[in-house]
């Protein structure tokens, strides 16, 4: 596959937040929403291949120092991934999946986010809302014991242009060690304009359980000053077969589903 | 190192060191928690359990009995406080901590509860329950958290270590609301417990999650005054934070639930629910909206609770989407409806006002022994029923088209008024012609006297008893208090109609065979009495629809999610051209014809159908606005007010936060098409289908056993009868 080279010139500016950190002393800068291109700072973690492992003993000092806590991690504000933190328990709509995945909290992720535990062989996919612009996305993948990160990440969509469009995330090359975990991030980006809600595709393609974290996609503005470079690829049977499956059992749900959650049966709700 | 410890604190003298809170908590010298509250706990060992006043490990079925010991894990390096951290794994679900102990230091203070958590694949999920009982009685009862009166759950503080601990707390709230029902009981428990007992879901296993420096610490005096009050006047009463809870002030942490205590993760988890509907939500009307709500929202965010919440509720149903539903924080079961009460032409009042009328009672429930069919609701706390309304609005919610909202929420007006300790006033006219000031009989229901005894631990019999107020008067056909999967019907044979009804659109195979038999030698005439309508399927709108239509008549759903730009030829053509090819996906948009290619058996095209309409929702949004637009016989809806509005299915969110459930809105919206040469691009949602004659049940109809709904529609039947 060809791999075309870019030049962007952002035009909106990167939505974050300016964290208020008076009072920790972590140098860890949690609160500042990294753009889909940014590698996560999650100060002493070791990355590009380095073999730290987060629980590692601190020599000197104290035991652990504070750092903020975010509800949906490093998650920007303008995320259009549906599910960030890849819950399980919301199973129709915004999210599906097959098989005894599940979504799993470790103290550590490359974006401070929960996991999604995907079995072996298992597919699942998040939806991801189109906006005008160019679409980046990126999405953490990771193993146990040093299994190579073999999985594949894909946004299926319908595009103005074509159906079934399809932008492969490729690995950036950035990886980091977390309780045990490999973390290996993938990315993307297309121009391609996108319609309605296309899906994050996460597919594991073997026999050990795959970690999948910090789904990331944001649409910016841009200007294209180089030649366009979307790793675009055609589906694979196998692989569109599986993604087939599981619309289909969405869109089963989806017909099943025009009944709001009970008005006599309401728990205490805000 | 802090030693391990557990320690209930019983005088008041050891609260002292509150005056300098800094000093507890994390120490940065230190790197660790060091505890000093009322009720500390080092969740060290077996020892520290036992030293609590009392407890009970939970197995992830929270209704079967567990046996296991108690694990404890870590060391004094890895734990953070302590030497050890108590551990949920696969076979321990969590535990009950009982709080009685508290009450004689604590019972009339302010208090906040802290832990912390490590995770290890899963995260706890914890609340303090408010109930009137306490002992074993609560420990020993699994339903007693759902029965509880109020409760304060656990939000992060925003707080967490490098090495992965994080801490969670209640924020401030009362230990007391008034009298026996104070805080009795903590639970912690693992996520997956959650989902194991909610949703049926088997907890995956291989995960854990360590508990850690447990603390309940006094933070100063109760702020709600433990006085009398009704919900009217709660605001002058209660004071800023309070609210009137069956008759008494109460913090309203208690009565309606906390938010994150800090103001970061406040903000972060109330920015969130307006972004998601900004960036996700499907309805047109929502995206017309959101700047309104998100202002809104901004200007709430840092309100006292009560106000808030107010707030909150309301901007949500305003919205407009009939299947929204905000997260839900807590299973409590609340009051149900011990009396049916719908929006009805009071005729034999003088003004004639529309009202809430009582039209059904429930048997041996003591508001029935004060209550007759016909009487009609004129005031709560002294004040108009819809002034009190709009007092009340963090009690009552409607999400649909809002010009139904006082007609959809009239049946939950007397539960809300008993929670708030109002008083009700009800106009009797005991005759069928109508009634001059001096002959009405009033009837005052004491909300407050009604539950007084649940303050002294004797919480009334019948708190738990309520009945279905399904917006009819009377029963064309009998049917089980309720039945989402019912459909009956009923023939006059001498004035050749049918009466169909059905409380929804269910479509499963059961509702789909009793369709069949409703629909089988139709005759001229057709009431479709839905009047709790509370949607279903497509295959369900198509099964009630198809007979209805001409042959070459096959109406078309384009549901349609958010677009950036909006609907437009190209994209319209576009996503046809990929469900044409077979796509699945085709950016999640359908485009369905009505009857989704089914054929009706017995086809009845020329039918005169008159569709009685109560609370309609969903399916039965799409049924009744399709049957309207048919090109054969005459449709006309009889109603009090638009149905909700929610053309679209419901999508559920996912969970953040550890919210037990997520809420839920439409992703998507729709446009009706005519056929597919149709090139409307009008979106439907939070625009109900509207009723084509306004009718209410009158309350002389009441008094004399009429429908008042049924017997227009069949008047109109008639009226088209050659």
């Amino acid at each position: 596959m060809r791999r075309l080279s870019i030049v962007l010139i952002m035009m909106a500016a990167v939505a974050c937040s300016s964290a208020d950190t008076q009072g920790l002393d972590g140098d860890r800068d949690a609160g500042v929403a990294h753009d889909a291109g940014t590698p996560p700072r999650d100060g002493g973690e070791a990355r590009d291949g380095g073999e730290r492992d987060a629980g590692a003993p601190v020599d000197a000092g104290p035991a652990r120092t504070l750092v903020e806590f975010s509800l949906l991690g490093d998650s920007p504000p303008d995320n259009l991934v549906m599910n960030p933190n890849l819950t399980s328990l919301s199973t129709v709509g915004p999210f599906t999946q097959v098989g005894s995945s599940a979504t799993r909290h470790f103290a550590h992720t490359p974006t401070r986010q929960p996991a999604l535990e995907l079995a072996a062989n298992d597919s699942a996919f998040v939806f991801v809302q189109a906006e005008p612009g160019m679409t980046t996305a990126s999405v953490w993948m990771g193993v146990r014991d040093g299994d190579r990160v073999d999985g594949t990440a894909l946004i299926l969509g319908l595009a103005q242009s074509q159906l079934d469009a399809v932008l492969q995330l490729l690995p950036s090359g950035e990886t980091v060690t977390m309780d045990g975990i490999t973390w290996q991030r993938f990315e993307g980006s297309t121009m391609l304009q996108l319609i309605g809600a296309n899906l994050l595709f996460i597919e594991n393609s073997t026999r050990a359980p795959l970690f999948v974290t910090g789904p990331t996609v944001v649409a910016r503005q841009a200007q294209i000053v180089g030649e366009l470079g979307a790793p675009k690829i055609r589906l694979g049977a196998a692989q569109r077969l599986k993604a087939e499956a599981l619309l289909a059992k969405h869109r089963e749900a989806l017909m099943q589903d025009m009944k709001p959650v009970s008005r006599r049966l309401l728990p205490r709700s805000p | 190192m802090i030693a391990k410890r557990t320690l209930l604190v019983a005088t008041v003298s050891s609260l002292t060191w509150l005056a300098s809170p800094a000093l507890a908590g994390f120490q940065p010298g230190s790197g660790r928690v060091e505890l000093e509250g009322a009720l500390v706990s080092g969740l060290d060992d077996a020892d520290a359990l036992d030293a609590l006043p009392d407890f009970k490990l939970l197995g992830h079925n929270l209704n079967e009995a567990f046996g296991r010991a108690p694990t404890f894990v870590g060391s004094a390096a890895d734990s953070i406080e302590g030497d050890a951290a108590l551990l949920l794994d696969d076979d321990v679900g969590g535990i009950d901590i009982l709080l009685d102990g508290l009450a004689p230091t604590l019972g009339d203070r302010r208090i906040e509860a802290r832990f912390w958590y490590l995770p290890e694949g899963t995260v706890p999920v914890a609340e303090i329950y408010f109930i009137e009982v306490g002992g074993r009685a609560v420990l020993d009862n699994p339903q007693a958290p759902f029965a509880a009166v109020g409760s304060v759950r656990f939000w992060p503080t925003g707080r967490a270590t490098d090495d992965g601990w994080v801490e969670m707390s209640t924020g401030p709230f009362d230990f007391s609301a008034h009298g026996a029902v104070r805080a009795r009981m903590l639970r912690i428990v693992d996520d997956r417990t959650f989902g194991n007992a909610f949703f049926g879901i088997p907890p995956t296993p291989g995960a854990s999650v360590r508990i850690d420096a447990l603390e309940i610490v006094d933070v100063g005096a109760r702020t709600a005054p433990d006085v009398a009050c009704n919900l009217a006047g709660e605001a002058a009463t209660c004071g800023a934070e309070g609210v009137c809870l069956f008759g008494f002030c109460a913090d309203a942490a208690i009565a309606e639930g906390t938010l994150p205590s800090d103001a970061r993760i406040r903000a972060e988890y109330l920015d969130y629910q307006v972004q998601r509907l900004r960036r996700f939500a499907g309805s047109r009307y929502i995206g017309a909206q959101i700047d309104t709500f998100e202002a809104r929202m901004n200007a709430a965010k840092d309100r006292p609770l009560p106000e808030l919440w107010a707030t909150f509720r309301r901007a949500h149903d305003e919205l407009a989407d009939g299947h929204l539903s905000t997260p839900f924080l807590s299973f409590l079961q609340g009051l149900g409806a011990s009396a049916c009460l719908y929006e009805s032409d009071a005729d034999l009042l003088p003004a004639a006002p529309v009202a809430p009328m009582v039209s059904r009672l429930l048997p041996g429930h003591p508001v029935s022994e004060m209550l007759a069919v016909g009487d009609v609701l004129v005031a709560i706390d002294g004040i108009a029923v819809d002034d009190w309304a709009e007092r009340a609005e963090r009690l009552l919610r409607y999400g649909g088209d809002q010009r139904g909202r006082s007609f959809i929420i009239a049946p939950d007006l007397l539960p809300a008024a008993i929670r708030g300790g109002s008083t009700l006033t009800f106009a009797r006219c005991a005759q069928p012609t109508p009634c001059t000031t001096e002959e009405l009989q009033t009837i005052e229901i004491d909300g407050a006297a009604l539950v007084a005894d649940l303050f002294t631990g004797a919480r009334p019999a019948w708190w738990f008893q309520q009945m279905n107020c399904d917006y009819r008067f009377t029963e064309a056909v009998p049917r089980p208090p309720r039945d989402d999967d019912f459909v009956g019907h009923v023939d006059d044979p001498e004035e050749a109609i049918r009466t169909i009804v059905i409380n929804g659109v269910s479509g499963d195979n059961r509702w789909m065979n009793r369709v069949r038999d409703a629909l089988t030698g139709v005759p001229e005439g057709v009431i479709l009495d839905e009047r709790f309508g509370g949607g279903g399927t497509f295959e369900g709108v198509a099964a009630l629809l198809a007979p209805f239509l001409r042959a070459n008549e096959d109406p078309i759903a384009m549901v349609l999610p958010r677009l950036a730009p909006e609907l437009d030829d190209a994209t319209r053509q576009q996503i046809m051209n990929c469900q044409n090819l077979g796509g699945q996906s085709c950016g999640n948009a359908f485009v369905l014809p009505m009857t989704l290619g089914g054929v009706a058996p017995t086809p009845r095209p020329e039918a005169r159908v008159a569709i009685v309409n109560g609370l309609d929702v969903s399916g039965n949004d799409f049924l009744p606005y399709a049957l309207k637009r048919r090109a054969g016989g005459q449709t006309r809806i009889f109603g009090a007010v638009p149905t909700y509005g929610a053309f679209g299915p419901l999508s559920r969110m996912p969970r953040v936060a550890g919210e037990l459930f997520g809420g839920s809105f439409q992703v998507h919206d729709t446009v009706f098409l005519a056929d597919l040469t149709d090139t409307s691009t009008t979106f439907e949602t939070g625009f109900g289908v509207e009723p084509d004659e306004v009718v209410r049940q009158k309350q002389s109809d009441a008094l004399a056993g009429v429908d008042t709904l049924l017997a227009r529609a069949r008047a109109w039947i008639l009226e088209g009868a050659d």
